[in-house]
């Protein structure tokens, strides 16, 4: 269950309208290493996760993330809202606009479509867990380029900061996850088997 | 009553909460913290407070808060991507 507060978790409030940093900035929405992915991924991972503190890391960095995702997108319509149809052939925006008009919709930069191919719930806490840290750095990479892109624009930039910032942090916690769960498995092999399936490695022939 | 106005308000609870969030991440890799506990403990009666006057004021903040006299707040007052929203 959830529940929607009215309110954003850092504020947003662009005055100036620039349709190309809207069309780098929607990559954060529902590009590869974009929040939507990010909230997806941890929330969907939560079933299969067998350490009861990681289970709640999950669901609450996914939660984060779903607010995250509420900031790109604000982010994207305000810097589009009140875009002249000049602006938008200037821009390059109408290729986005002629599908879309100026409604916010998850795709790439590129304009690759949001896929869930795009993140993984393998089953398997330590896989999951890696790729969690890897996700976390790949979101922190895009914010870093992000930044280089905006930072003459100090509306966008604040913002944008605070959602590099988090990707720190969440990494930071995923780190401490992936230690919590193998203090449960054997130290000599920690990847010898899935530990949300298996005692020990019934994959292999003689065991 | 709260001196602050709606806008340094949102502000207020748009911090503590954030205080809040970023604690609970650590709580749940490290449960047994007295000093983070202690600490989203204080975030949280500050937060209590400023939302109990928020919504006393302004209107409510989640659907939970809405009555039979502020039903329209909740629909009619800014979302928070809108300009003059509550950020």
């Amino acid at each position: 269950m959830w529940i929607y507060e009215k309110r954003l978790q850092f504020p947003v409030n662009i005055k100036e309208t620039n349709a190309k940093l809207a069309q780098d900035i929607i990559s954060q929405y529902g590009g590869p290493d974009g929040e939507l992915s990010a909230s997806m991924r941890y929330l969907s991972q939560r079933y299969s996760m067998t350490d009861p503190k990681v289970k709640a890391a999950l669901t609450d960095i996914g939660t984060e993330e779903l607010g995250h995702l509420e900031m790109i997108g604000t982010i994207v319509h305000q810097l589009t809202r009140d875009l002249s149809i000049e602006e938008i052939k200037a821009s390059g925006f109408d290729k986005y606009y002629v599908d879309h008009t100026i409604g916010i919709w998850p795709q790439a930069a590129g304009g690759i479509p949001f896929n869930a191919c795009e993140f993984q719930c393998k089953g398997d806490p330590i896989t999951d867990l890696f790729e969690d840290m890897a996700a976390e750095q790949k979101a922190r990479s895009t914010y870093d380029n992000i930044l280089r892109l905006c930072k003459d624009y100090p509306d966008v930039y604040e913002p944008i900061k605070f959602l590099r910032e988090r990707e720190i942090v969440h990494f930071q916690r995923f780190g401490e996850c992936l230690e919590a769960v193998k203090e449960t498995l054997d130290f000599k092999n920690f990847y010898a088997f899935n530990p949300s399936f298996d005692t020990k490695a019934p994959c292999l022939k003689n065991s | 009553m709260n001196k602050m106005n709606k806008k340094q308000l949102m502000r207020f609870i748009t911090e503590v909460s954030f205080a809040m969030d970023d604690i609970a991440l650590y709580l749940d890799l490290h449960p047994s913290c007295q000093k983070a506990l202690a600490s989203y403990d204080n975030y949280k009666n500050m937060r209590n407070q400023a939302v109990k006057d928020y919504i006393s004021i302004y209107g409510p903040i989640n659907k939970y808060q809405v009555n039979d006299t502020n039903y329209f707040s909740w629909i009619n007052d800014p979302w928070p991507w809108e300009r003059e929203g509550n950020c």
